[in-house]
């Protein structure tokens, strides 16, 4: 269980997220909503520990980075928006280098792994370079890299965007084991529509703060706004911030 | 790379190799020839300045001091981070405080190396123009040598998560030790300044692991630091050899117009007016022709043997030529240019014309520096005129001949 307790933080000298607190249960999917800047790639960073909390602190499990450092890093897997990869590794190499960091058993995590290819349709392609992939393909290889591992938390930046719509159904589909395994997952979208089939609560970030969280039936609650209508929150919103 | 500890090694192999593959492309390159005129230039006048010294002077353990300072701010934390590392290495990191201790020991080497160059270069003046006596002076370089060593510690704390005050404390504490050692040792107080240093480097090595393990390292910080200095070397190769990821950047230099319409001429010639522009704006052109400018300067003030330094001036001349040949192609990769409505022999008459003026103007700057270096001795008349006569040669002779080889190898 993710507990995000009072969190104020943001970059060296630019305070972006102000007292943030909830939760993520196991087995549950939470998304992390909002416009653009609103904080939510800040908060993952922060849950990393790229970054450090001015105040507040964040507990995984009853471990925090100062606690056990090793042990809390072991326990996340992160799939980043954008994908980075190292430009003299082939896809293999990718892997077998998580596999070390994470000190996974390697022929249990290589038949996680392989399953993971296949169903990717990357799975012939293990000796190539990743970097010279297409972005959606970049994005698969980044995936593959976060489900085989068996961390208690997947946290997942804009995991749509760029994916072709086979892959989309393929990755909800992984969510939802994750889910079924106990385990919990973050995950920031623009796209509602898509993650309202997996996510079981919604935090809605505006300006560094918590404006609501809850289900879908209840953001539209609170909104006034119909259920299958739920991007018009963004705009409801938007005139509350003055801008339109 | 099996094990996760042979991470660094893997690295440091391949770094190497890269750098050598690059700096093999230096050391072809003619600019170095100019660089071992220049060098040697420089000891020969060092050599005959030292001769000249016969009784200590006041402000040589100044001058000392300072250079001494200037050599140990040489070399900065090579850590070879890559920006995947704050993904895939992130369950990693209390294995790192090893690979970061062993890229801080290959950090050392060649800072070691410079300050025990730059302490061989200076032991003659220091011994002639200084009171000290030779082991106060290794014991001034022995203590330089052990501030290196701190110095690097301190870069690889800052890559951990310490409060910025204490940071800057650390570093000022650091450099406030440095000047006053050096300034001490060279007025003889050496062995203080020795002991100084190395209770500093002994303390920091103790306390280093301490310090490290509670703090978490700021992987987007010393990411960042990794790509800036990678980028600064790059940079360099880059004036070599095309280093990817590097794009050698075009200005608007609005200043320098008057230039490219001395360059491009008055008639409306397709070919003049790209290359002038290609060659103000461009930075790998002008910076070739301004290097052997500059250094062509420095050595004519420099030597005053006429017959070396006819030889200079026509070797330097003819290598910027030959070293600008690649802007005849710089267009080449450009579907729109290639497909202008022009013939090659005029754009072969272009280049010629913009060649012409640019080593002109190179000539005439070389001839003013040997007026005023030589002072009307009949040897500056023969030098200068030598000089335009290799020019001559050059762009009606060697240049023609250049180019039509290349339209054969087309064909």
């Amino acid at each position: 269980m993710l507990k995000v307790e009072n969190l104020t933080g943001g970059y060296q000298h630019l305070k972006i997220l102000g007292d943030v607190s909830f939760e993520v249960h196991d087995g549950e999917v939470v998304g992390l909503i909002g416009l653009n800047g609103a904080g939510k790639s800040t908060t993952i960073k922060h849950i990393l520990g790229l970054l450090q909390p001015i105040s507040g602190q964040i507990v995984l499990n009853d471990q925090n980075l100062q606690t056990n450092l090793t042990r809390y890093r072991q326990q996340i897997a992160f799939v980043p928006e954008t994908p980075i990869l190292y430009p003299e590794l082939t896809l293999k190499e990718h892997l077998a280098l998580t596999m070390m960091a994470y000190q996974l058993d390697s022929q249990l995590a290589w038949q996680n792994a392989n399953r993971l290819l296949k169903l990717f349709r990357l799975d012939q392609m293990l000796d190539w370079f990743p970097v010279h992939f297409s972005k959606g393909m970049q994005q698969k290889v980044m995936i593959v890299n976060a489900f085989m591992t068996d961390a208690d938390l997947l946290i997942i930046d804009e995991p749509f965007t760029g994916l072709d719509p086979l892959a989309v159904h393929n990755l909800l589909d992984l969510i939802a084991e994750k889910k079924a395994a106990g385990k919990s997952v973050l995950m920031t979208t623009h796209v509602l529509a898509t993650a309202q089939a997996q996510a079981d609560r919604f935090i809605l970030l505006n300006h560094g703060q918590i404006r609501a969280q809850g289900t879908v039936a209840e953001l539209a609650e609170q909104f006034g706004v119909a259920e299958q209508d739920l991007d018009q929150i963004y705009l409801q919103m938007a005139k509350e911030n003055g801008d339109a | 790379m099996r094990k996760f500890d042979d991470l660094w090694h893997t690295r440091q192999q391949k770094h190497l190799l890269q750098q050598s593959k690059y700096l093999r492309y230096v050391f072809n390159d003619h600019l170095m020839i100019a660089v071992i005129f220049l060098f040697g230039a420089l000891a020969y006048w060092y050599s005959q300045q030292l001769r000249s010294i016969s009784h200590t002077l006041w402000w040589a353990p100044l001058l000392t001091a300072l250079l001494l300072l200037l050599g140990l701010s040489i070399g900065h934390l090579a850590t070879l981070l890559k920006p995947a590392d704050q993904i895939f290495l992130l369950p990693a990191e209390s294995k790192m405080r090893r690979y970061l201790i062993h890229a801080r020991r290959y950090s050392l080497l060649l800072p070691l190396f410079v300050l025990v160059a730059l302490g061989g270069i200076l032991t003659p003046f220091v011994l002639r123009a200084t009171a000290l006596t030779i082991t106060e002076w290794l014991l001034t370089i022995f203590g330089l040598l052990i501030l290196k060593d701190v110095h690097l510690w301190l870069q690889l704390l800052r890559l951990f998560d310490f409060p910025v005050r204490q940071q800057r404390q650390l570093n000022s504490l650091f450099w406030g030790i440095a000047t006053a050692g050096l300034l001490l040792s060279v007025y003889g107080w050496g062995w203080l300044f020795s002991i100084l240093s190395l209770g500093l480097a002994i303390l920091l090595a103790a306390q280093a692991k301490k310090l490290l393990q509670p703090q978490c390292l700021m992987w987007r910080e010393a990411i960042s630091r990794e790509n800036r200095r990678q980028t600064v070397i790059d940079r360099f190769y880059n004036l070599f050899v095309d280093v990817p990821g590097i794009s050698s950047s075009v200005h608007r230099r609005k200043w320098l117009d008057p230039l490219v319409q001395l360059l491009a001429g008055k008639s409306e010639n397709t070919y003049r007016f790209l290359f002038s522009r290609a060659f103000v704006r461009g930075s790998e052109y002008s910076n070739i022709w301004l290097r052997f400018c500059l250094v062509g300067v420095i050595l004519i003030a420099v030597i005053k043997q006429p017959v070396i330094l006819l030889i200079i001036v026509l070797l330097f001349l003819f290598l910027t030529g030959y070293q600008l040949l690649p802007l005849y192609y710089h267009f080449d990769h450009n579907a729109l240019t290639t497909l202008l409505p022009v013939t090659s022999q005029a754009k072969q008459a272009a280049f010629i014309k913009v060649m012409t003026r640019v080593l002109l103007i190179e000539w005439f700057v070389d001839s003013l520096a040997i007026m005023l270096s030589l002072l009307g001795q009949w040897w500056s008349i023969i030098i200068i005129l030598a000089a335009l006569a290799l020019i001559m040669l050059f762009l009606k002779v060697y240049l023609p001949l250049r180019l039509k080889q290349h339209q054969k190898g087309i064909k």
